[in-house]
């Protein structure tokens, strides 16, 4: 089957009215989420997911995903009205975006934004449409040790891309390692550190830690700041919307630059948060108007916001074809497709060419629903900032309660999930990087596995991962990332880096 | 903890971190040693990866604790001040999440958000009401009525005989 046959099939699946109103829903939900603090896209879906197991996959995961395109436009929206970034990916939107607000031109920035994203998820979603196949067939030649060879890839990218301090992704991606072994051995079938406890058993579920750390500590990690909220009102007209997009062409090579950053750490696990950091640096650096970035340059918040949903888009596409999901998000999905009973990798494609190609038809028509959504709603959803937060806190939190609840009614569950708010909020207070530890409990069973059953195949010779042209490729370019901070930092003579937190 | 100005010091709670980091690494080895942790029948045996694991973290963490000492900061972590809004937020909840198996979901989150909304957030006795009313009817039609999945339960659901 050809990819645009593939697409096309994918539409008819994807334009059916009771997914078209999920995309609504979907979206809907999402700017929701993304407007409001502590619920971003990762813990969004995961409490969401519960919800879903009454539907079948392709409708679940379309209502997922929009979710999250509605999250990644809600989120750039109180970046640029209240200078708060409602996701950790719209950070770099506040740079610039702000200024802009500031200044009387909030319509102008939002809709930037807006057509900006609209315009990165557009290329995100062909690029998939042009290279999933591939990839598929590229990876039915994996075996145990290419796989192995694919997650310490995705797990060396975060630690050497990812932007936060090398050591402390290190530590993050480790803990998350060890959470994962917790519970019973998937090969002899014993208790592996419950210490007797029976709740442990059955392990730590990776959505109870992702509704802790990215619901629970992020709304503790904002009790924490003072700074009053306020916000610029404003409206967007279709009048301005059509001017903002008649003045697109001229930030041509800033949005195909963006675009190409974006996919790129969306494909190798950099995420998003990564990737719109990145195109905003190098648009400062390369732009003629570099002294007017931090200032309400239009390029500066065209720029992040590109990469923002390239990434988002693309982060898709390795989740599907390999198992490995570029974003935290895509690692909180990648659970729910187990849980759907669904198995990631090149098999899906030649087994469930519904979902894979409903899910990528959706993406085409999701991304224009969202973007015309939040062009449409957004005073409606700037209104919800207005609620004190006092008040706002506490709704919140009962969501989160009672997410963590539904994911198998056990009180257990609840407790873990206001543990991990407060490591959460400890661990954003000293810039360690959350996203890493969602996706070690994800992949960490499979790299487990993964690395044993090469082991056995090799009888525990650690060159198999060497052994021929590809698994060596892989291995070569993970241990670089890896050793890129170290490499970067003695290439610099030593002077220390600037870093910035990821989500 | 508290230095001349009443704050934490970024440096305490950098060092806090990396010990309690190292601490996990140390319980996942303690933990991994009881099993297997070389080769087995079936291959690299059940710790052999897990203990691994806590040896690198027990690494990280060392190196991330020699690194809050190097590295000269007088940052801060945390004031006083925004820890007691953080306690204020925290530990209500913490007392909502730990009494809705013996006590049941409605009742607690009535009075979590009444709590919240009236004492912590002050606002009138109407608008906390409706809160505290509102939500938990609003999460009783999602869940157990639209949705059929049920919320926990505990003696008032039951004299109500809602189920």
């Amino acid at each position: 089957m050809t990819s645009l046959t593939a697409l096309l099939h994918g539409f008819e699946v994807a334009l059916t009215a009771y997914h078209i109103g999920l995309m609504v829903v979907g979206v809907l939900i999402g700017i929701l989420v993304g407007v409001l603090p502590g619920l971003g896209a990762p813990n969004g879906v995961a409490l969401l997911l519960p919800l879903t197991f009454f539907m079948p996959p392709v409708s679940a995961i379309i209502l997922l995903s929009s979710m999250y395109w509605g999250a990644l436009l809600g989120g750039s929206t109180t970046s640029i009205l209240f200078n708060i970034p409602g996701e950790p990916s719209s950070v770099a939107t506040t740079f610039d975006g702000h200024p802009m607000a500031k200044q009387g031109r909030a319509a102008e920035a939002l809709a930037l934004a807006f057509l900006s994203s609209g315009f990165g998820a557009l290329v995100g979603v062909i690029t998939i449409t042009i290279v999933a196949n591939d990839i598929a067939e590229f990876a039915l030649r994996f075996s145990p040790a290419e796989y192995f060879a694919v997650y310490l890839l995705a797990f060396c990218a975060f630690i050497g891309m990812g932007g936060a301090n090398p050591l402390k992704t290190a530590a993050s991606l480790l803990v998350g390692l060890a959470l994962a072994t917790i519970g019973m051995d998937t090969v002899s079938g014993e208790m592996r550190l419950t210490f007797g406890q029976d709740q442990l058993v059955g392990g730590i579920s990776f959505l109870v830690a992702v509704i802790g750390l990215f619901g629970i500590g992020e709304l503790l990690a904002t009790a924490d700041e003072t700074e009053k909220v306020e916000g610029i009102h404003a409206r967007v007209r279709l009048a301005a919307v059509l001017r903002t997009l008649l003045q697109m062409p001229r930030y041509t090579l800033a949005l195909v630059r963006s675009a190409a950053i974006g996919i790129w750490m969306g494909l190798t696990p950099g995420g998003p948060t990564a990737a719109s950091f990145m195109s905003y640096g190098v648009a400062r650096r390369f732009s003629r108007r570099r002294d007017n970035f931090g200032r309400g340059e239009p390029e500066g918040v065209v720029s992040p916001e590109t990469s923002d949903h390239a990434a988002g888009v693309a982060a898709l596409l390795p989740m599907l074809a390999l198992g490995v999901p570029g974003s935290a998000t895509a690692a909180v999905m990648l659970g729910g497709l187990l849980i759907w009973g669904l198995q990631p990798g090149p098999m899906l494609f030649q087994d469930q060419p519904d979902f894979v190609w409903g899910l990528i038809a959706s993406m085409y028509v999701a991304n224009l629903v969202a973007v015309v959504l939040v062009l449409a709603t957004v005073p409606i959803f700037a209104s919800v900032m207005r609620v004190p937060f006092g008040l706002l806190a506490p709704m919140i939190m009962a969501i989160c309660i009672t997410g963590a609840w539904m994911i198998a009614g056990s009180g257990f569950d609840v407790m873990l999930a206001v543990g991990f708010g407060i490591i959460g909020y400890v661990m954003k207070k000293l810039d360690y990087p959350i996203a890493p530890m969602v996706l070690a409990m994800v992949l960490g069973d499979k790299a487990e596995d993964a690395f044993r059953q090469t082991m056995l195949l090799s009888r525990g010779d650690l060159t198999i991962f060497w052994s021929n042209a590809l698994v060596g490729s892989i291995t070569t370019l993970a241990l670089l990332l890896l050793a890129w901070p170290l490499l970067a930092w003695l290439l610099r003579g030593g002077a220390h880096l600037k870093r910035r937190p990821v989500e | 903890m508290n230095g001349p100005g009443r704050f934490i010091s970024r440096r305490v709670a950098e060092v806090g971190m990396a010990l309690a980091g190292a601490a996990f690494g140390g319980i996942v080895v303690v933990g991994a040693l009881r099993h297997d942790v070389g080769w087995g029948l079936t291959g690299p045996g059940a710790g052999y990866f897990p203990m691994r694991i806590g040896l690198l973290l027990m690494g990280v963490a060392t190196l991330l604790m020699l690194r809050a000492f190097w590295v000269s900061t007088s940052a801060r972590f945390a004031q006083v001040g925004s820890l007691r809004r953080v306690a204020a937020l925290l530990l209500p909840t913490a007392i909502f999440a730990a009494s809705i198996v013996p006590l049941g979901a409605y009742l607690t989150m009535f009075s979590y958000l009444l709590w919240m909304a009236r004492f912590q957030a002050r606002r009138g006795w109407p608008v906390a009401l409706a809160l505290a009313i509102g939500m938990p009817a609003a999460l009783f039609l999602l869940f157990e009525t639209w949705l059929g999945v049920p919320l926990a339960k505990g003696p008032l659901e039951e004299a109500l005989g809602i189920y």
